[in-house]
């Protein structure tokens, strides 16, 4: 029955390669959208494993929420902010942060990240987690040298011993940071704090890492440190993580949304192809009935056609939304990694499949309930 | 006693085809009713070669359609090798279709795009069997209606009379044990209708085939052992030929 639907489908090739092309759109749409939004959603997720069981502190009311937080770059956090701080209750620990955007010109690309840093503090940066590439960790005692992102390593085809410059001051490069999957880190230079404020020539700070001293009193802890120092605001994991979650939820919905319609406008395109058939091969479906095949073997004959040119449709576009991934993910390195998930290709498969039954379904039904003597004297 | 005996044996005879007082009327119960058969009974034996004549709107390829088991008669009797075929559902008339008749049509109604041998073959397999086999099947039959050389060839590759001949071998494809045909000559001139009308008896008398055929063309009735006239609907004369 397979290779027989085959034959019938190919007998109308361009149609066949138009409707076919259809669903490819929409299943392609699909997949590269959906893989975007995977990565999104995985760049977000482990950003968020960074900030999990901290407060963050910003200056100002931090009503912009992340990514308000993100770009106050010209934070006037000082000592006397930090020291304040200290001096809430609940609070172990406190890291100021420097925070310099490099090259940050290419909307497309993500933009080189400076940290500036305690060296022994690096951890709660970028994660216990994630190790070296090559090289070595900043360590205590460092001045001016860097650990780098791989992603940034590989744009400028960077390796240990060689200099990272900003603002007029080179940095020697010690050690390249592995692949964490976040840009926030990738794409980032580690710079000893003290080194990088000298090169800004500032003594200020962007943003604190406060770490409290039981992770289960977060919330509580970041309340008093809002309540207590002036013209701060806190940000805490659980805010971030809603804030982040409701953001990946809105994007999925959006670019799963838009390759589902273009794929239903596919959809409606096998469902035309199917009906013109059913009139074209009126006079076979007669010849059919008459050489005695039943209703249900008819409309099955064309549910399969049906679902064929769904699901070559979706075969091909499952290849080509996962090369379109991979292609963006290469033309926006660092920025956006697109992740391609078997469930996200099954699903996509499936989806076609059903568009290729629903689209037929119609057409299969008039073709088995046609009358053999009507349908072989069709003129 | 011995008129007992025949009699007993006549009544259990099985015909091929027979039909009692079979009606098909069309717009039943409004002022254009008509009935295109009226009341047609008829009995062919297996073995016979029958041509049923009349004008255009005679009603004769109604009665093939009703005997075909295409359509259902409004009334009467239609019985095929034994089986009552007048109240049967859609399923199983389509199952007596696919053990038991064979049909060829004017128009051939062979696919555009399929080579002959796939025209056949199809036949064979949108009853579900597999393709080697179909295709082994599709083969021997197109050899036996004289076009093995021409498997290859489309439709439009092919002569009325060789298309007409793979819609012969197509009607073969089940095994019938009736074949009916619409007009089997009608798109045909006089030489290629022969040699069509010849291949038909040749199954007929040699391979044991009972054969309807349908035509208002006279030529057809000298190759029959019967002729049913019909007009209006109804039987107006019947003959068998020695």
């Amino acid at each position: 029955m397979i290779d027989l639907a085959f034959k019938n489908i190919k007998r109308q090739r361009a149609r066949t390669f138009l409707t076919v092309l259809g669903i490819v759109i929409g299943i392609a749409a699909i997949v590269a959208l959906g893989s975007i939004a995977a990565g999104i959603n995985d760049m977000v997720q482990s950003s968020l494993e960074l900030v999990a069981g901290k407060i963050i502190v910003v200056e100002g009311d931090g009503s912009g929420g992340i990514s308000a937080m993100m770009t106050s770059l010209g934070g006037k956090l000082n000592d006397e902010d930090i020291a304040a701080v200290e001096a809430v209750s609940g609070v172990e620990e406190v890291i100021g942060i420097v925070f310099y955007l490099e090259n940050f010109e290419d909307l497309f690309s993500a933009p080189e990240q400076v940290i500036g840093i305690n060296p022994e503090k690096v951890g709660y940066f970028k994660g216990e987690k994630i190790g070296m590439h090559d090289g070595r960790e900043l360590e205590e005692g460092d001045t001016e040298v860097a650990i780098i992102g791989k992603t940034l390593a590989e744009t400028y085809n960077l390796e240990p011993g060689d200099y990272y410059e900003v603002e007029d001051t080179d940095f020697e490069i010690v050690g390249i940071i592995e692949s964490s999957g976040t840009s926030d880190i990738d794409m980032s230079a580690i710079i000893p704090i003290e080194s990088l404020q000298d090169a800004l020539d500032i003594d200020t700070y962007q943003m604190l890492y406060v770490i409290p001293t039981d992770i289960v009193n977060t919330e509580i802890v970041a309340e008093d440190i809002g309540d207590e120092v002036d013209e701060i605001s806190t940000i805490t994991g659980t805010e971030i993580t809603k804030q982040a979650s409701d953001m990946v939820a809105a994007i999925s919905l959006f670019t799963i949304g838009i390759g589902a319609v273009a794929a239903f406008v596919g959809g409606l395109g096998v469902m035309n192809t199917m009906i013109m058939a059913v009139i074209e091969r009126r006079r076979e479906i007669g010849v059919m009935k008459a050489i005695g095949a039943t209703n249900n073997k008819v409309l099955k004959q064309f549910l399969i056609e049906s679902a064929m040119i769904s699901m070559i449709g979706g075969g091909i576009g499952c290849g080509l939304g996962m090369a379109g991934a991979v292609g963006i993910s290469l033309y926006a390195k660092g920025m956006i990694t697109a992740i391609v998930t078997w469930p996200l290709v099954a699903f996509a498969l499936v989806f076609a499949l059903s568009l290729g039954l629903v689209g037929g379904l119609y057409p299969a039904w008039k073709a088995a309930r046609l009358d053999p003597v009507d349908a072989l004297r069709y003129e | 006693m011995n008129l007992s005996v025949t009699n007993k044996k006549a009544k259990h005879m099985t015909y091929a085809i027979e039909t009692q007082n079979v009606k098909k009327i069309y717009n039943q119960g409004k002022t254009s009713e008509v009935a295109a058969v009226d009341g047609v009974s008829i009995k062919i034996k297996n073995g016979d070669f029958v041509a049923i004549m009349g004008a255009s709107g005679s009603g004769k390829t109604t009665f093939l359609d009703m005997i075909g088991c295409l359509m259902k008669p409004t009334s009467g009797k239609i019985i095929i090798d034994g089986l009552e075929a007048d109240k049967m559902s859609e399923e199983k008339l389509a199952e007596i279709r696919g053990k038991k008749i064979g049909f060829i049509f004017q128009q051939y109604n062979l696919i555009s795009s399929f080579t002959a041998l796939e025209n056949v073959a199809f036949a064979i397999r949108i009853l579900g069997k597999p393709k080697d086999e179909a295709e082994r099947k599709a083969k021997n039959l197109l050899e036996s209606v004289g076009l093995g050389k021409r498997t290859g060839h489309r439709p439009s590759q092919l002569s009325g009379g060789e298309q007409q001949r793979v819609a012969i071998a197509r009607a073969l494809t089940n095994d019938p044990k009736i074949i009916l045909g619409d007009e089997p000559t009608g798109n045909l001139d006089s030489k290629t209708s022969r040699t069509i009308l010849e291949l038909i008896r040749n199954l007929n008398t040699e391979e044991g085939y009972t054969v309807i055929v349908v035509t208002h063309d006279p030529k057809v009735g000298e190759y029959c052992n019967k002729v049913i006239k019909i007009s209006d609907g109804k039987i107006i004369q019947e003959r068998s030929i020695k």
